[in-house]
């Protein structure tokens, strides 16, 4: 009832009409104009860890220790030690990835990233068979790192070895995942 | 659009839902409800955002709120919003209180009304007080710390409801989950709910208008809340928007106070919203301290849940209602003079002053310390990576309590006030066994030299040289040094370039950083006061970072110029 009181009034008054849809208009564009205003600084904040390095820590170099204590064609698992830096947090030396250190009969040593290309689980030795296989869907590589079977799209990762003064290091890096070219992340 | 109008009816919802009579038209005195609910929604969207970034622990809580502050785009502008936005959300529900009592809008039939916009001033406090502890700041952790303090003092079930709210015995990080939970989760729910029913039932009972018309007028002037109201709500939420805007403009965002440091004497003043009943507690001493806590504002709280009840004149002029009127002026000068006493008190006093300068400065050099990344220990941890203040502080917590130093500390040891600076040394060779060089020491084996005093300059500056092993020592220096320790026959104790004896500390490297650690390390070696030692060694009492931080504050010693 009360609905139509201010229905019929405005039939009555010519001009309310087009009053109230001015109201709409300018009601309609000020929210908008505030949505908009409020809306940037808050989708910049949100995008902004897609745009900054967040997770960073020790580069170059890693120090993987005495040659000596490898064994012919036996892989060995080693931690990479370094710092990490995470958003806010400065953590001193832990483990920020590990690599396979394979040394041939040369001598000559190879070093594969524990990080399975297909998806990113850390890949495993499996002596009984004499090779690398990733648990999480069952890829399988060689000693050499050559895919035999499963889905990984590409070999194991190699990453560049350095021996200086009887130590052995290991240039680490996080490679792209699921593709089959090896690019750095 | 007619094809989801066709299936949603979104557009019959709408008109439902706007489709309101306001009785008497659309007023400017009926906006505070709308701009709450618009301050409201910004406060979630922000928060939301907020909440992509915070870590709620002990030792992640400032470092994720200083991230956002200082490392993401527009951080600090998303948190002084919602910083803001909790002021601005006290102050508009005041003013629609206000409004309601002025119209008459809780009395019969909207008793309910009231009481549901109450409840939710309450849960508007609620958000503030749980909102400012989670940056895990000095701020936060101490004036938070006064309210669970209170909350104990509730007779019987105090400190059961205080060990619920603060998950446990004491601060810690189920303190932080915990009011992190009630600050996003419990809060914002209890909210919606109690504005569901007040919307509910206003749109019942609709408004309550102006005291002057009568209901014919009223009624001829009626208008519909679509736009006519909505555009002047609409204006002043964005009048809201752009002061709210300006103040986080001018104040640079919300601030961010050093980490919490259950160690320091830091004086808590709550949010200014809090002032009042802060400033209420210092009249109550003693066992009486419950009233002012505790029974004075849940009595007053009371009343004012049970006014409609109260006062109960039908009339709509406020000025027939003058008792509600006064009470309501009573309440409001009341908690104006309490939060006025407080702030003067607080200008007045120069100890506060005095300490809010200093925790300035100190947030000041946390944040800029942060920068360098946040250790896992936490937000205090950051001052480890400041070599001057982490060591000044270790010097302070293991060497003073038998090294006096600036007129304080212990007296078992040599002074090290301005320690191996030049006056330092002069002095010492002067007279090595007075009570501020070795006097209190069992080291009386070193005698006194009564050189020229261009002999005991050269002396001591040769000596200095040795303090830094990179720097080139200048050919004719050493020579007159090594000249005035032959003629002194240093070389009976002192070893100096691998010759000399091995009762006294060797003089190579002397005062140097290698010198002073391994020294620190291990004062009871040979090579330093070997059996007349009596300082302990620090070589497990400390860390590697921990001894350079140590070793750069006493370097900083001799370095300044006294």
């Amino acid at each position: 009832m009360n609905e139509h009181t201010y229905k019929k009034e405005s039939v009555h008054h010519s001009g309310e009409n087009g009053r109230r849809n001015f109201l709409k208009i300018c009601s309609v564009v000020l929210t908008s104009l505030i949505g908009i205003a409020y809306a940037i600084p808050l989708i910049r904040a949100f995008i902004s860890p897609a745009m900054q390095d967040t997770v960073t820590g020790s580069s170059g170099l890693f120090d993987i220790g005495n040659t000596n204590d490898c064994e012919v064609n036996v892989p060995r698992k080693v931690p990479i030690k370094g710092i990490k830096i995470d958003a806010w947090n400065k953590f001193p030396t832990t483990a920020i990835g590990a690599v396979w250190i394979l040394m041939d009969k040369d001598k000559k040593f190879t070093a594969f990233s524990t990080i399975c290309p297909h998806l990113g689980c850390g890949v495993d030795w499996d002596e009984d068979s004499g090779r690398f296989v990733c648990p999480c869907h069952d890829s399988y590589f060689d000693i050499e790192g050559n895919v035999l079977s499963g889905p990984s799209p590409r070999r194991l990762d190699t990453l560049e070895t350095e021996i200086k003064q009887g130590k052995l290091f290991v240039k680490y890096q996080k490679m792209k995942l699921g593709i089959s070219e090896k690019i750095p992340t | 659009m007619k094809w989801l109008e066709d299936r949603t009816g979104l557009n019959g919802l709408f008109d439902k839902f706007t489709d309101e009579p306001v009785e008497g038209g659309a007023k400017w005195s009926y906006v505070f409800g709308s701009a709450l609910v618009f301050v409201f929604i910004m406060q979630i969207v922000s928060g939301v955002i907020l909440a992509t970034c915070y870590s709620p622990s002990t030792t992640d809580a400032w470092g994720s709120v200083y991230y956002i502050q200082h490392k993401t785009f527009s951080g600090w502008f998303v948190r002084g919003m919602h910083n803001v936005g909790s002021s601005a959300m006290i102050v508009l529900a005041v003013l629609h209180m206000a409004q309601t009592l002025i119209f008459g809008a809780y009395r019969k039939p909207r008793e309910l009304n009231w009481i549901s916009g109450v409840f939710m001033l309450f849960i508007i406090l609620g958000f503030g007080l749980t909102g400012y502890l989670l940056p895990w700041d000095q701020k936060g952790y101490w004036a938070t710390q006064v309210a669970t303090s209170i909350m104990g003092l509730v007779p019987v079930i105090g400190e059961f409801v205080k060990g619920v709210i603060q998950g446990g015995n004491d601060y810690g990080n189920l303190t932080l989950t915990r009011f992190y939970s009630f600050h996003v989760f419990f809060l914002p729910a209890g909210l919606m709910a109690f504005l569901s029913i007040h919307i509910y039932l206003f749109r019942r009972h609709g408004v309550t208008p102006h005291w002057k018309p009568d209901e014919l007028e009223l009624k001829k002037k009626t208008q519909p809340f679509w736009p006519d109201q909505v555009f002047k709500d609409v204006v002043v939420s964005v009048i809201v928007f752009i002061s709210m805007v300006i103040v986080v403009w001018y104040m640079n965002g919300a601030e961010l106070q050093s980490p919490a440091d259950p160690s320091s004497n830091y004086i808590a003043r709550p949010e200014w919203y809090f002032l009042f009943l802060f400033q209420l507690l210092k009249y109550f001493e003693g066992e009486l301290e419950v009233v002012g806590a505790i029974i004075i504002p849940s009595i007053v709280a009371s009343l004012i849940i049970a006014l409609p009840f109260i006062f109960r004149s039908r009339s709509r002029s406020p000025l027939k209602r003058l008792p509600v009127m006064g009470s309501f002026g009573a309440c409001l000068a009341g908690v104006i003079f309490l939060t006025i006493m407080s702030s003067i008190s607080d200008s007045g006093n120069e100890r506060i002053i005095k300490q809010k300068e200093e925790s300035e400065k100190l947030a000041h050099v946390a944040i800029k310390l942060a920068a360098l990344g946040i250790p896992p220990q936490g937000g205090m941890a950051v001052f480890q990576n400041d070599p001057m203040y982490s060591g000044e502080q270790l010097f302070r917590q293991h060497c003073i309590i038998c090294h006096s130093f600036e007129g304080a500390g212990g007296n078992s040891a040599p002074d090290l006030t301005a320690y191996n600076s030049k006056p330092w040394l002069i002095g010492f060779m002067q007279d090595p066994n007075a009570p501020k060089y070795y006097g209190r020491t069992k080291i009386n084996v070193m005698p006194e030299y009564d050189l020229e005093k261009e002999d005991l300059s050269n002396l001591v500056e040769f000596l200095l040289a040795q303090a830094e092993p990179d720097k080139e020592i200048d050919p004719v220096l050493k020579e007159t040094g090594e000249m005035i320790l032959e003629e002194n026959e240093c070389y009976i104790c002192h070893t100096y370039d691998g010759y000399g004896g091995d009762t006294a500390p060797v003089l190579d490297n002397f005062a140097s950083d290698k010198w002073l650690r391994s020294m620190i390390e291990d004062p009871g070696q040979k090579e330093f006061f070997g059996k007349f030692n009596n300082m302990p060694a620090y070589k497990d009492k400390l860390s590697k970072q921990e001894m350079d931080n140590l070793v750069y504050f006493l370097q900083s010693l001799r370095k300044k110029s006294y």
